[in-house]
Formats: structure tokens, sequence, C-alpha cells
């Protein structure tokens, strides 16, 4: 899956607006970014990828780049 | 446990599950009580203890582990009957569908006395079946209450309302008075929610909200 796909998922599970997410963005900015976001990409990971991912592990990451480098692992 | 409101000549009693506030509401009648969204509540079961009742009428508002984790609890207590929608049915059965997996997990954020609360509550593998679905509509008769239940999704897959005499309404988590439902878990769909959903709330004038979360309402009218 290449990056613009992944962006696309993330803005989907954090209800943000097309193009506003980039691998630099810090995910505790983001008003988005909480319990529902973080249990949506839980979901994603085993929905999209067939990943079990536990909670504590996607609370460590940062950025957005984080979360996508979760998704190629 | 709060009596709040008759529903004909039915006390309504609420149990509320700890730090989430999910509602399990609970009629009772002779020996035979009408529940809806359950969890492990033991004032609950006392009270069905000491009405004496045998039998329990189960509804669920949506699949969502808070609503469904005390069902399977009560069949060990009670003789049950669980009716929900037919796509509420398939997700009750696999705990990564339910959230029942992952619901610690959605408290990762809140403070550590309510993580240990919530510890105590998850079960990762939980899962239940229902005995009765439908799709679209469905009607029966619970003692003397005319009751209606609408599949709803929006919220969830297999999200319902429930009409009793259809003035008292169990919205579950599809409508919660002054909160925005929420529409971005996994299985929530904005536009089922727009379409399938809004207009069944335009029917809510002068009814009671009993809703999945906070304190029922008498309700006049929604604006949007």
């Amino acid at each position: 899956m290449n990056n613009e796909r992944k962006l696309k998922l993330l803005e989907e599970i954090l209800e943000v607006e097309e193009n506003t997410l980039t691998p630099e963005t810090i995910l505790s900015n983001l008003d988005e970014w909480d319990s529902i976001a973080l249990i949506s990409f839980i979901a994603l990971m085993d929905d999209e990828f067939g990943k079990i991912i536990k909670g504590e592990k996607v609370k460590e990451q940062k950025t957005v780049a984080d979360l996508m480098c979760l998704m190629e692992e | 446990m709060k009596c709040l409101y008759q529903i004909a000549d039915h006390n309504v009693h609420r149990f509320v599950m700890p730090v989430i506030n999910s509602n399990m509401y609970v009629l009772t009648s002779k020996t035979s009580a009408l529940i809806i969204d359950p969890h492990v509540d033991y004032e609950a079961e006392l009270l069905l203890k000491k009405e004496g009742i045998n039998d329990c009428v189960v509804l669920l508002t949506h699949e969502h582990f808070d609503h469904i984790s005390g069902v399977n609890r009560l069949r060990k207590l009670f003789s049950c009957h669980v009716i929900c929608t037919e796509k509420c049915a398939q997700q009750i059965i696999n705990p990564r569908k339910s959230g029942a997996a992952h619901f610690a997990e959605l408290f990762l954020m809140h403070s550590s006395e309510e993580q240990e609360i919530i510890k105590h509550l998850a079960d990762t593998e939980y899962q239940c079946e229902a005995d009765e679905t439908y799709c679209g509509e469905k009607d029966f008769q619970w003692e003397d209450l005319k009751v209606l239940l609408k599949e709803a999704p929006g919220h969830s897959k297999g999200s319902q309302i429930i009409y009793m005499n259809d003035k008292y309404i169990f919205t579950g988590d599809s409508f919660i008075p002054g909160e925005e439902v929420v529409l971005r878990l996994p299985g929530s769909n904005k536009i089922d929610y727009e379409r399938k959903v809004k207009p069944l709330l335009h029917t809510f004038k002068e009814s009671i909200i009993y809703p999945g979360h906070s304190n029922p309402i008498y309700l006049e009218e929604i604006a949007f």
C-alpha cells in the first residue's frame, strides 16, 4: 500500500479534511486523536492488514509517520 | 439503581455501567422482565430475584460490548430470550466485531483509576448469541406493552430503536439527547445514519427518550 493511500485511511478514521495530514503531523496536536481514533486504528489494522495490534503500542506512537510504519510492519 | 419512570404499570429501573455510563433498563411484571442492553450488575440481579422473575426478554439496541456484556450472566440465572437485528446477531458472536476484544483499550487515555475499574469489566473473548433476529421491523407484545423494533444502522451496523406504546423510545447510542452521535467507530456509517436514522428522529415528538447513555428525558421535539 502506498503512502498516499495510508494517509487517506488515517484521514478517514481521524475524520479530518482530505490532504490535512502529513507524515510529520504530531498526533498529540490533533483534537481528533482520541480513544475512538485509537480503537478505529486497531480495527483498521485488523480489517485492512490482518494484523492484531495492542492499544498500548498504538498509544506510544507520536506522529502520523509512526502510524504509517505500523501499517508496513 | 434508580426507578425513573413508569411505562404503563411497569417501573423502569436504570443500572449504569461504571466509567462508560452505559444504561441497562429493566422493566418487570409478575414473573417476567423486559431487559434492554444488559451488563453485569448485582443490584439488578437482586431486584430480579426479589421480584420472583423467571423469564427475561432481552433486547439489544446494538452490538457494542458495553450494551451486551450481561447477556451470558443473565442466561445463567434466568430463562432468557434475546432479540436483536440480524446484523447485530452477526457481530455479537465475534469479540472483534462487538468491540469486546478491545474494550479496555478504549480507556487507555483515561485515568489509571478508571482503567483499573474497566479492567474488571472487560472480557476480551466475550461473545453471546441472539435467540431471535429480524431485518427491517418487528413488533410484539410484552405483557400489556406494544413493542416495535426498527433497524437503525449508523452508529453501528446492528443498531435498532425500540418503541414501547409508541411514545417511550429506547434509542441506544443512535440518539443521546444533547450529545453528538458517534459515527466514527468501526462499523459506523454516516450515510446510513443520515438516510435511515435521521428520518426516525423526526417521529420522536412528545416522547420519553431512554438513551444508551445519559439520563432519560421527555422530548417535545427534536431540533436539527
